[in-house]
């Protein structure tokens, strides 16, 4: 609040008039969001990025093979998963290897895991407030204590999953390139089961519970991009589909879409070479894939008032509660049909060449491409998190969001402009480091 | 049961420091302590903690001041807002995630909260000499408190 009355002094004496809020404590990581408004209209919206998320992929060269799951499963802390799975995709694809149903149902587990985890830590600890008129999730837990306990728990059941699968909640260790170092018992996976059960009741009344919030009227209108398989909801594994009739494999990926520099950030916004920006995440895999969901989570999808597709962003909260039950039920699918394998894992020997892997993060499609030696040595490798690939969206959204709402109360269009970048659940701290959001009247 | 849990990010520099800390305590563990890394979100400490009487938090803070100050809180009996801000670039911060863990009652019966501020968390960045050098302060301050817990259980 200090830093805000000494922006407003210094806004006064420039003849200009800004505001600055605090740092987005709702979202994860920190960065930059800068509104400039002149008269009547927005001037100009800059999502700020400070740090470049190529660190890592500098750090990779030189290295092993066998090196990048678990390496770029530390540049998020809150889906590691993704960044394993896309990484073993990318790899294992450079080598030709394939690996057997039964850990392509343990990979899809672990995944439903991070989905449960990441989607429940947003709706309820991040978003929900906004909606319901509270500061933040402490402060709706002084009221609804038995609200938020329930989402702990729901939560605490995706963090399980990930311990028994991945061998930890946090940066799993217990995954390796052609598929696990260890395969949990059959014992384990049925106490497990006992606990999805409830989840399964709770993923409901967590979809009964948000289908209750009030939306604002808003809708943007940009090409969705998501993975799709033939025969399932796709997380780890399909090609690439958009709403505009894109339909391509990893490999055609870079020769789609590029990366851009731009002036205000030191991150690459992701385009689509012919038509420019795009959108990834939930909202992108639900309308793409509605008819891939469960029976069960569509019905629940359309009693909650969503459509067969979704363009409302404030509306995504409600996408990732119904992908939180698809992620239980489908937990519990694999789960039922799980027989111990005798190994773990497939064989994998590298071999020079290049591979390209995706996967659906929770924020969206994630993409690794690795380029070997002979010897299986790193020489180059791309890493593009979803929410480097929404920034030029979220940009834009936030454009037509503040200049239906000019003639709010500055503190009003603060808060509605941080609500509706939180509808993103922007993984920053894949990208970047602090997000600070300021709007500036010139 | 006690625990010491570390927390940060092990690429981003001084960040790193509770990571630090809890690796060089390791030799301590026991059946009376355990000894933690954590580099996820805050929030699953809730979790974490259950079932220790006594968890000691160490991180990294950046609260402007100088690099390298340690301090200690008792965060039974502290206003978070004017204590733990957390540096790094978790998802729920810490200062949140610990005052949904009182507001929840979710809390051991003792929590301290160790923290080193930092100065750089640029993402593949060293400790800073004087945070390291702290952290090796503050590692002799644990490990006596350890010695003598253990001493006074026996």
């Amino acid at each position: 609040m200090q830093v805000r009355k000494s922006l407003e002094r210094k806004g006064k004496r420039m003849a200009t008039r800004t505001i600055k809020v605090g740092a987005l404590a709702r979202v994860e990581g920190e960065g930059g969001m800068l509104v400039k408004i002149k008269g009547d209209k927005v001037h100009e919206v800059q999502l700020n990025i400070y740090e470049p998320p190529r660190f890592f992929e500098a750090f990779l060269r030189g290295r092993s093979y066998s090196e990048p799951p678990d390496i770029t499963a530390r540049i998020c802390g809150i889906c590691p998963v993704a960044y394993q799975m896309s990484a073993c995709n990318a790899i294992e694809d450079a080598f030709g290897v394939k690996v057997t149903p039964v850990i392509r149902d343990l990979r899809r587990l672990l995944y439903c895991g991070e989905w449960i985890q990441s989607h429940v830590l947003h709706i309820y600890m991040l978003h929900a407030p906004d909606f319901l008129g509270y500061e933040s999730s402490v402060h709706l837990a002084a009221d609804f204590p038995d609200i938020v306990n329930r989402g702990l728990q729901l939560k605490k059941v995706g963090n399980e999953i990930m311990e028994l699968v991945g061998g930890r909640a946090v940066h799993p260790i217990n995954v390796r390139l052609g598929g696990f170092y260890k395969a949990p018992s059959k014992a384990q996976m049925l106490k497990l089961k006992e606990r999805l059960e409830w989840a399964l009741v709770a993923a409901k009344e967590t979809i009964d519970w948000v289908a209750g919030f009030n939306f604002p009227d808003f809708e943007h209108n940009y090409e969705y991009v998501a993975m799709r398989h033939p025969d399932t909801y796709a997380i780890h594994e399909g090609r690439l589909v958009s709403d505009a009739g894109l339909n391509i494999a990893e490999k055609d990926y870079e020769t789609i879409f590029e990366e851009q520099h731009v002036a205000h950030s030191n991150a690459l916004h992701s385009v689509i070479k012919t038509r420019g920006n795009y959108f990834v995440g939930p909202q992108a895999r639900y309308s793409l894939n509605f008819d891939k969901l469960s029976p069960l989570a569509q019905d629940y999808a359309l009693r909650s008032g969503l459509g067969k597709t979704c363009k409302n962003p404030f509306k995504s909260i409600l996408v990732r509660a119904v992908e939180t039950l698809y992620a239980v039920e489908e937990a519990i699918r694999i789960i039922g049909a799980y027989e111990e394998p005798e190994k773990a894992f497939v064989d994998v020997t590298p071999n020079a060449g290049t591979g390209y892997g995706w996967s659906e993060a929770p924020r969206g499609m994630l993409y690794h491409r690795y380029t070997f030696d002979d010897a299986g040595i790193i020489q180059d490798c791309t890493i593009i998190p979803p929410t480097s690939q929404n920034q030029k969206s979220i940009e834009g959204d936030l454009h037509h969001f503040v200049s239906d709402r000019l003639d709010l109360p500055k503190e009003d269009l603060q808060w509605q402009c941080e609500q509706a970048i939180r509808n993103y659940d922007p993984c920053i701290s894949c990208a970047t480091h602090f997000l600070k959001l300021e709007l500036e009247h010139l | 049961m006690r625990a010491i849990i570390g927390l940060g990010n092990a690429f981003r520099g001084d960040d790193a420091v509770g990571l630090f800390v809890a690796e060089q305590l390791e030799g301590l563990s026991s059946a009376e302590l355990t000894v933690l890394c954590h580099e996820g979100e805050p929030l699953d400490l809730l979790e974490l903690w259950l079932g220790f009487d006594e968890v000691t938090l160490i991180d990294a803070s950046r609260l402007g001041i100088q690099e390298g100050t340690l301090m200690t809180y008792d965060l039974l009996a502290q206003d978070f807002k004017a204590t733990a801000q957390d540096a790094s670039s978790h998802a729920f911060s810490l200062t949140n995630a610990l005052k949904l863990g009182k507001t929840l009652d979710r809390f051991p019966a003792k929590l301290w909260l160790y923290t080193i501020e930092g100065s750089s968390f640029q993402l593949g960045s060293e400790l800073s000499l004087s945070v390291k050098e702290s952290a090796q302060t503050l590692i002799r301050i644990l490990s006596q408190y350890e010695s003598q817990s253990t001493k006074a259980s026996l």
